[in-house]
Parts: structure tokens; C-alpha cells; sequence
């Protein structure tokens, strides 16, 4: 087996690990650190039994780069995307098509902001203080990094 | 690169080729678009790989460079289109916090749904006409389906 072979058995291992934690009790803060240790038990336990093995170093920057990969689509599958709710709305409605103060009416603020903020809050990238949304040290700088880039970019604000 | 474990750096001088081209292009040329930007510089990164790979590039290479290429897709795409991220930096902005009928004031659900239906139907996605929308490509409906599958395997149940 090479590298790659290796790499993606690992990957397997971890991601059945994952789904029988998810399966079994869905962490309810922080899911991205909870996948991050899965990911990065299931390596170390990988690099022990398979130490030895040519290419090494391609087996665990190949699995890093699979996890990294996965984690980073995770959200995605977490959280419905608007744009995907408002294709398949539009999909539902058939040939008539669909009005489109429909989707206003379905798509709420609570439902597409108020439920990130507290996703802010449960991941620990803001705080609440007396009735206001505070950015803590993590969160600063995971702002930074996004406002930085985007200025590289010369791109107005997303979202 | 001789083959002493240096090989290993060759996928990410080309993810830093990859994002040098697609930083460039895009700020130099927006009309561009950010999708067409990502896929110009993942083909820079590619080339850039190819040039300082001695032979032939190693299938595990290949297979990281690609990961990498599709990590950093993601971070531009959730600079672009992520409702967190657009939250944080606008808390970043205000500086002393905001409450929620701020962030609302700042950013809501009609500035999202308005923003993702420009966007797909740029993109060809849907079509409206006389305030109905209707399905037009069936990309964006077929990735749903790909997510709404994903997300029965991982949580077991439709959430």
C-alpha cells in the first residue's frame, strides 16, 4: 500500500469514529474541536501502527490535508446554506415557480442571523455583556484575518 | 528538489502560487469573478507545482496539492458568502459591541436572500420573472441533494 492508500484508510477509521460519536451523542459545543481530536487521535493512533511504512511523510500531510478538507466542508453540512434552502424551495414549488415574498416569509432573521450569533456564542468567537455581542480574543482575530484578506482582495464585505 | 523528504514542499509552493495568482487577478481584474478567479489561480498553483517537480509529480502530490486547492477555495468562498463571518467582522467594526437589533439593522435576512439571488441568477441557477422564481441550471439542486444525503449519514436524520 502507499502513501495515498494508507492516508485514506486512516481517513476511513476517523470518519467512522466520527459518525459513531455523532450517532451515538452529538456534541453539543465546539463540534470543530471535538472533529479535530478525532482527526488527530486517529493520526497519532496511524503514525504508531504504521511506523515503518515508505513515504511517511506523504501519509501524514496527505491524511492532514483529507482532514483538513473535511473539516472545512463540515459547516456546510451543518447549518443549511441559504442558497442551497432557497434553490430547493424554488425546486418544490414545480413549474408554477415560486413567489418571492415566499422565500421572506420562510426565511427569517431569526433563522438565517439570530442562529449564527449564537453559533458565535457557542463556539466562543463573541461573548454577550449586557446586552451587547462582544468579539472575544478568537474571534478578533478571526475577524482580522477575513478583513485582511478581503482588503487584499479590494472586496466589499461578503456575506 | 531532490527526493530527501523535500518533495513534500512542492504541493504547497503551489497553493502559494495558487493564492499569489488569485489574489492578483482578482484585485486587478473583479470583472473576473471570484469563482473564475479561484479556478485561475488553482491552475496557476498547478503549473507552479509542475515547474519545480524534477520528472513526473507523485500521485500523493498531486492528491495534496488538489486538497489544498479545494482548503483554500473554502476560505475565499466563506470570506464571500459566510453569515458568521459577516457578523464577526461587523462586530470587529462597531468595536464596543452591538446588540442584536444592531447586528439586524447591519445585516438581515433580506440583505441575504437578496445577495443569494443575485448570485444565482448570475449564475444561471434560477430565473425570475414578475416577482416568481422558477429552477434554471440544476448544479447549485444537485449539490442540495449531494448535502441534504450527507447530512442523513452524519446525524442520522434530516435536521
Amino acid at each position: 500500500m502507499n502513501a495515498i492508500s494508507h492516508a485514506l484508510l486512516t481517513f476511513f477509521v476517523a470518519m467512522l469514529v466520527h459518525l459513531a460519536i455523532w450517532r451515538i451523542r452529538l456534541p453539543k459545543k465546539n463540534r470543530a474541536i471535538v472533529l479535530l481530536n478525532v482527526f488527530f487521535w486517529t493520526l497519532v493512533l496511524g503514525v504508531i501502527l504504521l511506523e515503518g511504512i515508505s513515504s511517511y511523510t506523504d501519509y501524514i500531510v496527505l491524511y492532514c490535508c483529507l482532514a483538513a478538507a473535511y473539516i472545512v466542508s463540515y459547516p456546510a453540512m451543518e447549518a443549511d446554506s441559504p442558497s442551497l434552502e432557497i434553490v430547493r424551495n424554488i425546486a418544490k414549488a414545480g413549474a408554477s415557480g415560486l413567489e418571492k415574498g415566499e422565500l421572506y416569509s420562510t426565511m427569517t432573521d431569526e433563522k438565517l442571523v439570530v442562529a449564527r450569533v449564537e453559533d458565535l456564542l457557542n463556539d466562543g468567537l463573541a461573548r454577550l455583556d449586557s446586552g451587547k455581542y462582544m468579539l472575544t480574543p478568537k474571534g478578533r482575530f478571526l475577524a482580522g484575518v477575513f478583513v485582511w484578506f478581503r482588503g487584499l482582495l479590494n472586496a466589499p464585505k461578503g456575506g | 528538489m531532490g527526493d530527501n523528504g523535500m518533495h513534500i514542499f512542492i504541493p504547497f509552493i503551489g497553493l502559494a502560487a495558487n493564492s499569489l495568482a488569485q489574489v492578483a487577478v482578482f484585485r486587478f481584474f473583479p470583472r473576473i469573478g471570484l469563482l473564475r478567479s479561484v479556478f485561475f489561480g488553482f491552475a496557476c498553483g498547478f503549473i507552479a507545482s509542475l515547474l519545480v517537480t524534477p520528472g513526473a509529480m507523485s500521485a500523493s502530490n498531486f492528491a495534496i496539492y488538489v486538497l489544498l486547492g479545494y482548503c483554500y477555495f473554502h476560505f475565499v468562498n466563506m470570506g464571500e458568502t459566510a453569515r458568521r463571518i459577516r457578523i464577526l467582522t461587523e462586530l470587529a467594526d462597531a468595536g464596543n459591541g452591538l446588540s442584536l437589533g444592531e447586528i439586524l439593522g447591519r445585516y438581515n435576512s433580506k440583505d441575504i436572500i437578496d445577495r443569494r439571488l443575485t448570485r444565482l441568477i448570475n449564475s444561471g441557477q434560477i430565473r425570475c420573472e414578475n416577482g416568481r422564481c422558477y429552477t434554471g441550471n440544476v448544479t447549485v439542486l444537485a449539490m442540495a441533494g449531494f448535502l441534504a444525503a450527507a447530512k442523513r449519514i452524519i446525524f442520522g436524520e434530516m435536521r
